[in-house]
Formats: C-alpha cells, structure tokens, sequence
C-alpha cells in the first residue's frame, strides 16, 4: 500500500507579480513510497530536496500538485487541520535537533503526544528509549547532551507518536561520520522493528545507500 | 474505546439504544472481521511453511541414498568418461542438499520455528570462530583470510549460534567471489550504538544497481554463473542480523571488490518484535515484509 | 487554555520564564508598577470621593459635582497610566514573542495549532500577572496611605487656619486613606485588561509564523520592492556607520516607528505636563498673592478718613527697608470702615512688628481720639491654609511630572533594550563580517542621534501646540500671557538624548560581548 505518493507537485517563487526572477524549486516531483520502506532523496544543495521535504510534511503547500499521505489528501486541508494531521501521522526529525531547550529529553519526546492531548503510550515509549540508548538520559537537558544524543531525542520524538510516516531532513549534517553512522543504523533499525516508513533526504551519497531505495533529484526533478 | 482496540482488548460494554453502543458494536464487528481475516492469512502462511518442511525433511532420505549409490559407483572402478558422469552426480547431490538446508532455515526462521536468543557478548569471539570455519575453503582457493579484531573486547548483543552463521555465509560469499591470490579481510569497530564488522574482498565487485538486490532471494549475478552456490546465503544472512537487531549494509565498485558491513546493535534487547505495534489495515504479514526490495 | 492539550504549551511557557530570568523579572516590575500607580490612582479617587462627601454632605448636589470632577481627573490621569503602561507591556510581550518565534516555529512543526501558539504568549502574561498584579497592588495601597497622609497633613495647616466652611458645621477638610473595593477591583481589571491587550498582537504575530522560517532562523523582514538608497550627503556627513545606521532604519520601520513614538509621547507629555504643572502654580500665585505673607500692620478709620496715598505710599517705602522684607499695600473697605494694609513677607514677625510700630507712630502719628487705629498683626497663621493648598498644588504637579518622568525613562529604556535584543542576530552577523568595536559602537551612536532627533522633531512642537491648547482651555481667565515653556524643552532634549544614549549603552554592552558564532547558530 503507498502510504506516500506526489502528484506532479511543484513549488514556485517569484515571477512575473513581485517582479523577482522566478525559482523552479521543484518542477513536477512524482513519488511513490511503500509502507515500511526506507527511502532516501539524494541532490546536491539548491536541487529541490529540502523544499520537497517540507512539502511531504505539510510545512508548506505547493504551488500545484497534490500529495496524499495513507490516502489523504493534505493540501485539501486547513492550516489547522494540516497541523493536527501532522502532529499525529507525522514524525521530523531535522538537521538542527531542534529540541525545545526548556524540556528534558522524555518531555521533549512526549511532546507532540501531549500537544494533541493524548494519553501516551507509557511501554511503547520506554522500548523507544531504550532502543536509542537514551534509558539514563530521560531527565537530562538538551544542552548536556552530545549532537549524536540529540538527534537520538529527535528521533525518538518522531516515533512516539507511530506516525505513518517519518521525515528526515538531512538528519547527519550536523554530526560527525561516526555520530552520523550511528543515527542512520538506529533510523533503520527503528524503522525496521516498528514497521515505520521513512524519508530521509541528504547530499550525501553515502549516507543514501543506506536506505532500502534511493531517490536522485536534480533541479526540483527527479531525475530517472 | 479506540485505545483498547489499538491494543487489542476492546471488549463491548454496554447494550442499549445510545449512539456510542451502536458504534461499539460496529466496531466489534469490524475488529472480528479484521481478526478473521489475520487469522486467515496467518494460517495459510503456517500451510506453506509446513509443506516446505516436509518437502525438505522427506526429499533429505532419497538423496542421501543417490548420494551414497554416486559414491559407490566410484568406487566400482569406472573409465574416465564414466567416472566423469559420476563425479557429476555427485557434485549435483552435494549441491541440492545444501540448497534444501538453507531452504530449511530460512523456512524455519520466517516462520519463527526459530527465535533468535540475543545476548552481550564478545564480537571478537564471533569473529574468530566464523574466520575458523571458513580457513580450509580459503586455503584451498589460495585466498589469504585475514582476520583483525584489535586488543579491547567488543561487546554487542547477538546470537551467537546463528549470527556466526551469518557470518560464515558473508566471508564465504567474499571467499567465492575473490579470485585466486586475493584476500579477504575482517575487522571490526565499535560505534557508539554499534559494532560493526566489515568483510572486505579484492573481487570483481557489483555494480551499483545490483547492490540492493544483493540480498534477495536467489539473487546470483550474471557473471558469477560459473561459481558454486545457492543465491541464499547473503539473504538468510541478512534475516538473521536483522532478526538480533542490526543490519547488513553492502557497498562496492566493480572490479574494486566490496566491503559487506555487518552492524550489530549493543542494545541489550535489540530484538525483532514478532507482533507488530501498529494497526494498519491489509496490513501483510512480517515475513513479507522482509523480502527487500525487488 | 485548560485541558491536557495545553498542558504542554504551559509547562513550555513557565520554564522559558524561569530560564529568561532577567526578562521575565523586568516584565513583572514593569506590571506591578503599572498596577501600583492605577490602584493608587483609585484609591486617591476613593479618597477624594469620601472627602467630598464628609465635607458637603451625601445628598448635595456640589458634592455630586465636586466628586464628578474628581473622577474625571483620575480617569484623565488613569487614562494616561493605562496608554504607557500598554506600551510598557507590549515591549515586553514583544520582546519574548520575538525571541520565542524560533521556539514557536518547532513548535508548529512538532504540531501545536495557531490557537495553541498565541495561547501560550497570552498564558504568559496571565502568570506574569498573577505574580504583578497582587504586588502592584500592595505597593499601590502603600503609595495610597503615604500620599493620603501627606495630603492630610497639609490639610491639617488649612484646617487650622479656619479658612473653609462645610455643611453640617464641617469646618475641616480631611484626606483619609479609604480602602474601596470597586477602587481595588476596577485596578485589577484595568492591569489585567491593559496586560491581555499588550500580549493579544505579539501573540497574533507569533502564531502566524510559519514553521519553515522560523526553524530556518531566516526571519526575512518584508523589505519593500524599493531599494534603500539615502542621499549623498548623509554618507557624506556621517561616513559609512552613518549610513548602516540610517539603512537600519529604513528596514526596520517597525521597531525603529515604536521608539520614535514612545520617546515622541514622552517629550510631549513631559512638555504639555510641565506648562500646566508651572501655569497652575501661577495662577495660585496669582489667586493667592499673599500666601507668603507673615506678618501685617494696618491703618482702620471711618470712610472718610481714608489715609492718603503719598502717606501710605511712604509707610510702605519705610517700612521696606525693613531688611528682607517683601512689603504689599491694599487698601479695601470693610463694613463701612477705610481699611489700608501693609503686608509683609517677612522670616522675623516679631522684629517686623516692632520696627512696624515704631513707623507707623513715626509717619501717621498716634490717634488722639479715637479717629482711626494703628495696629500690628503676626499673619503665619492666617496665610498657613494658603501657603498649605499652595504646597499641596504644587506636590501633585510636580508630583505627576515626576511619575510621568519615570513612566516616560522605563518605556523609553525598554522599547530601545527591545529593539536591540531583537536583532541580535544582525549585529551578530555584522560583527562576523569584520565590524570592528568601535565602528560598531558608532553605528549605534547614529542610530541613537536619528532616533532622538526624530522625537524631538515631532515632540517639541506637538508637545508646545498641546501646551497652547491647554492654556487657551484652562487658564484663559488668568491675565498673564502665554509664557513658552523653554526649560521643559530644554530638559526634554537633553533627557531625550541622556535616556537614548544611556538605553544604547546598556543594550550595546550585552551585545559586544555576544560570541558571533553562537549568536549565529541560535
């Protein structure tokens, strides 16, 4: 079953109106992804790749095109429908951690939960915790933990919620080789022991053959 | 409600004329039929496995007995043509019963006949082991097994039966595929969530568009034609890795050889869960899951 | 904002505020001194209430009136409170929305709804309150019972010079401290509704940005299509700084409007308040010439036996050259009777008298028989009630410029600290392309000087034409002339530009010691 398919999707700034030179940033993008499958989008910087990152999460709508994720449509959505949508089928995890520097590491993960106003799944997230190694972290600050711990945090924050779904934006740019191994080892193996689907996007070559399908794009296209 | 169906304990409560007793009682049907049609595939799943067992098991005897009647009729004294014919026999047997051994295995370990039992232990020793039984089969070939696993102990949670299996399948696998002269080479280094193990040979490589299918079933490559082997060995490898909760990863150049990654997790429990925490609907079974891409 | 949905969104608003120390214990200040002086406002109006009452009786129409006007000078003052302190606030609630909004983005894009975003800045300033509110009233209560005491004790001197007649035989004025309810309920919800009405446009602004860009940390300022030239000869004047300054100035419309505004408010308040404050002060002058008076000698005789004018003129001169003597001379009649006056401001009333004497027997000559009377008087009592309302005038005018002062220096200190943490991250980025200290002190320097010129440019005059107003409004009876308020102005530049250049200062010395890298990276 897809649980991800694009239709066309393209993204456009500037033109003839605001009188700025116009940007293809992505031109025409169709993309299919099974459940379960561990795709990367691979291109260098300015190909599109972040732009379709954030369209196949719903943190930008398109200039035209459609993107269905488990056969909904989800720019037939309200903003705040979107978010919501979002916040329960839809795991990030991003570049720059992004963790709320205020909350410790099982509050941060807990988050998006309680943000919906669900009750969280207590075991589950616990087996999540220990799986990324994080069992002695729970109580600790971001800023006292190493890159590689962080993006562990954001990891697992992505899974608690067992989206359909988890998107990763370049989640090794920040880390060195090594950090960067152990992130995508844990992405697959998490991916692979909750049957969760991922979408990772990078520059880096090696980093995409770790995936199980790899995706080229090149100035907003796929390239075939 | 919806929480004890996610989690499988939704029982009906009430009966009565309210909106939300209808609703549960729909829900009751649908989780019944969704149930039906699990235990459905499950149970059809449960006949092939059976079937392929007994084909297996019941095929072993028969060619046990060719095997025995090839060798004694070598020993009846044969010209060379016919000894030639012979040796043939022979060799074919050899062959069909390790392909229905491995067929065996992966059989058993899909259905889950076989639970990995992963614990902390020493890579080292794994590797060691594995790197023994593969030394006459390199000796032979004349392929230098080098086997570097450092000073410091690395302790990672794996079985160590079935994962030194898998192992022996990879380095055998670089074994065949390096040609006479050449060297395989093992070593091993602690991440810190991982311990990988690489295996490295000088062979003639695989292309790239080949690497992912590597591990499927079957799987030879085209030029590979002329060498021994079932096509099962890198895919019962792979199921049993990522049975303890790692994962292979292959990388190579052609005519640069290719280096086969093991990693294995050092989380205790890195244990591939047999029920699935989400409910999706047609959801398919684990074992179809795990086919790779094709 | 009940409900597990916002449990979150709460727990991630109170520990920002833990972390902000300093911002979030300024945010607090800020709205207890606004409550304190709106609950005092109402108190003195509750004061000023029941001393109408006690005065004039209940059931009078003067007292409806007097205290009518009562309200309506609180609400006048109140209404001023309420408009800084909402700009006060609004800094604040702008200032942590600016620096939140990269929290806000993660937030979106972890899920949490618009609603839920402005929830939490609105959230914010309810905690914020429940913290400033109870204490600004406690301070404000305090203010009232010192402000009613010193009031009372003025009173006291008027009281005691007998000067004023009530009903009920009510002859003495009194200022109590009264503890009114609706006064303390009415300052609740004033501070509470001027606090949600600061935090409701920052939070509108914060919930609107969309998670791209504030995870992107690229906050790109809506520059208008037309590029930012500037004439030659602002380069020319002000060299390259002077420039950046003035480009700075141009891109933030916004922040840099605000400033201007706020110390523009200011310098008109200041100048408008300080007329009416010194034009009152005349006036009472004016109405009670002879407050300073302390002693007298008079001349009393039948109607025609008035003393004539070179005589009395004489007295005068002799009397002089008593030394520091301030002589006023008046002549009235009194139930049929020439009364001529001689009154003298005077820090020796006994000596005054004597000498007063020995003139009088000099110039006029004792009375042989019963003609007219020669008489000598100690006047302090008679002009304390005066010299007291003059005291209590002048207290609450320059009392209340004074308050406004402060309001005026915490608004200006805060929309200027505002403007530059929030742009933190620019000058961070300057810095990193190679700005050096000291050019970079200069910059800010410009952008001090454009600023405080612009206020002044749009405060001196609309703060005179206010002045003008108010005097052809309230003191057109008085006969003196519309004396321009010089020294108002004069204050207000150098306050403006003392206030700016401080607020700079301080901002700036936060952000030299910024480390680029980081400051980038945040």
């Amino acid at each position: 079953m897809n649980i991800l398919r694009t239709a066309d999707l393209k993204k456009h700034y500037g033109g003839p109106p605001s009188g700025a030179a116009l940007v293809r940033a992505l031109d025409g993008v169709d993309l299919a992804v099974e459940q379960g499958e561990f795709v990367s989008v691979v291109g260098s910087s300015g190909s599109g790749k972040s732009t379709l990152l954030h369209m196949l999460g719903g943190l930008d709508r398109p200039t035209a095109g459609s993107v269905e994720i488990s056969g909904q449509p989800i720019f037939a959505m309200r903003d705040d429908e979107l978010t919501i949508f979002r916040r329960r089928h839809i795991g990030f995890v991003f570049q720059s951690y992004n963790l709320v520097p205020v909350l410790t590491v099982e509050e941060n993960i807990r988050l998006p939960l309680e943000l919906d106003g669900s009750e969280p799944d207590g075991p589950f997230i616990s087996q999540v915790i220990d799986l990324l190694g994080l069992s002695d972290r729970r109580r600790s600050l971001p800023n006292q933990l190493s890159g590689g711990q962080q993006q562990r945090v954001a990891i697992a924050r992505a899974l608690a919620a067992k989206p359909a779904i988890v998107l990763a934006d370049e989640p090794t740019g920040n880390l060195d080789s090594r950090g960067g191994l152990d992130v995508m080892g844990l992405l697959k193996i998490s991916g692979e022991r909750f049957g969760q689907t991922i979408v990772l996007i990078t520059h880096n070559p090696q980093i995409a053959q770790m995936a199980d399908r790899i995706i080229r794009i090149e100035d907003g296209r796929i390239a075939s | 409600m919806l929480d004890d169906a996610l989690a499988g304990t939704f029982s009906v409560r009430d009966y009565d004329e309210t909106i939300v007793s209808k609703i549960e009682s729909k829900m009751a049907k649908l989780l019944d039929a969704s149930r039906s049609q699990q235990a459905r595939v499950a149970d059809e799943q449960r006949r092939v496995h059976s079937l392929i067992s007994d084909i297996s098991h019941q095929t072993r005897t028969p060619l046990a007995n060719v095997s025995l009647y090839a060798q004694l009729l070598m020993e009846q004294g044969l010209d060379e043509p016919q000894a030639r014919l012979a040796r043939q026999i022979v060799t074919n047997t050899e062959k069909l019963d390790f392909l229905i051994q491995q067929l065996v295995n992966t059989s058993r370990l899909e259905s889950g006949l076989i639970r990995m039992a992963p614990r902390l232990a020493d890579a080292r020793e794994l590797i060691r082991a594995a790197a023994a039984g593969c030394e006459s089969d390199a000796d032979s070939k004349g392929i230098r097994l080098v086997a570097a696993v450092g000073d410091s102990p690395l302790m990672a949670s794996f079985d160590p039966r079935w994962c030194g299996e898998a192992l022996v399948n990879i380095i055998d696998n670089a074994i065949k595929y390096t040609p006479a002269g050449g060297e395989v080479r093992v070593c091993a280094v602690a991440y810190e969530m991982f311990v990988r193990i690489d295996v490295a040979d000088s062979g003639r490589g695989i292309a790239e568009a080949d690497l992912p299918k590597v591990f499927g079933r079957f799987w030879r490559a085209v030029e590979s034609a002329d060498h021994p082997g079932a096509g099962l060995g890198l895919y019962l490898a792979r199921q049993i890795v990522t049975g303890c909760g790692g994962y292979i990863h292959a990388r190579s150049a052609p005519g640069r050889g290719s280096v086969f990654s093991v990693f294995l997790s050092k989380v205790k429990d890195g244990r591939k869960t047999p029920a699935r925490t989400q409910v999706q609907a047609g959801e398919a079974s684990p074992s179809q899951q795990s086919g790779g891409p094709q | 904002m009940t409900g597990s949905h916002d449990r979150a969104i709460r727990r991630v608003t109170r520990r920002s505020l833990k972390q902000n120390r300093s911002h979030t214990l300024f945010t607090v200040l800020a709205i207890t001194l606004s409550a304190a002086m709106i609950s005092a406002v109402c108190g003195f109006a509750a004061s000023g209430r029941q001393m109408v009452f006690d005065f004039l009786g209940q059931d009078v129409m003067e007292a409806q009136l007097y205290s009518a006007t009562v309200y309506t000078v609180a609400a006048v003052f109140g209404a001023i409170l309420v408009a800084t302190s909402i700009i006060i606030a609004s800094n604040a609630f702008r200032a942590s929305a600016g620096e939140r909004t990269r929290q806000f983005g993660l937030l979106g894009a972890v899920g949490a709804t618009r609603k839920q975003i402005s929830a939490a800045v609105v959230y914010e300033g309810v905690f914020l309150c429940a913290l400033g509110i109870p204490l600004g009233l406690l301070v404000g209560n305090a203010i009232h019972l010192a402000g009613a005491g010193i009031v009372d004790a003025l009173f006291g001197e008027v009281n005691a010079a007998r000067m004023v007649h009530g009903a009920n035989g009510a002859s003495e004025l009194h200022f109590i401290y009264v503890f009114s309810w609706p006064a303390t309920a009415l300052a609740v919800v004033v501070s509470f509704a001027t606090v949600l009405i600061s935090a409701w446009l920052p939070a509108r602004q914060a919930s609107r940005v969309s998670p791209i860009d504030a995870i992107r940390q690229t906050r790109p300022s809506p520059a208008s299509a037309q590029s930012v030239q500037l004439s030659p000869l602002t380069r020319r004047l002000f060299g390259c700084e002077g420039g950046l300054a003035a480009k700075y100035a141009k891109r933030h419309r916004r922040s840099y409007r605000a400033t201007v505004t706020a110390l523009a408010i200011s310098v008109i308040l200041f100048i408008a308040v300080s007329f009416f404050a010194s034009g009152m002060e005349r006036s009472m002058a004016a109405a009670l010439p002879y407050a300073g008076v302390t002693a007298g000698a008079e001349y009393i005789a039948a109607e025609d036996r008035r003393l004539p004018p070179p005589v009395s003129a004489r007295v005068a001169d002799r009397l002089a050259e008593y030394p520091g003597a301030v002589i006023h001379l008046e002549e009235t009649t009194e139930d049929g009777q020439a009364l001529t006056v001689w009154l003298a401001e005077t820090d020796d009333v006994a000596g005054f008298r004597a000498y007063a004497r020995s003139v009088l027997d000099q110039v006029i000559g004792a009375p042989s028989a019963g003609e007219y009377r020669l008489n000598t008087y100690d006047a302090s009592q008679i002009t304390a009630g005066q010299r007291a309302i003059m005291l209590a005038v002048r207290l609450f005018a320059y009392g209340f410029v004074a308050l406004l002062t402060l309001i005026a220096v915490t608004n200006v200190i805060s929309t200027v600290v505002t403007n530059l943490r929030l742009r933190q991250r620019e000058f961070a980025l300057l810095r990193g392309i190679g700005m050096s200290k000291r050019n970079f002190s200069r910059m800010l320097g410009y952008e001090s000087l454009l600023s405080s010129a612009r206020a002044l440019l749009y405060g001196i005059p609309l703060g005179s034409a206010l002045a003008y107003i108010l005097y052809k409004g309230f003191m057109g009876s008085v006969e003196f002339g519309f004396a321009y308020p010089w020294t108002a102005v004069g204050i207000s530049v150098l306050g403006v530009l003392v206030i700016v250049f401080a607020a700079t200062w301080i901002a700036q010395g936060r952000i030299r010691r910024l480390n680029v890298i980081e400051a980038l990276q945040e």
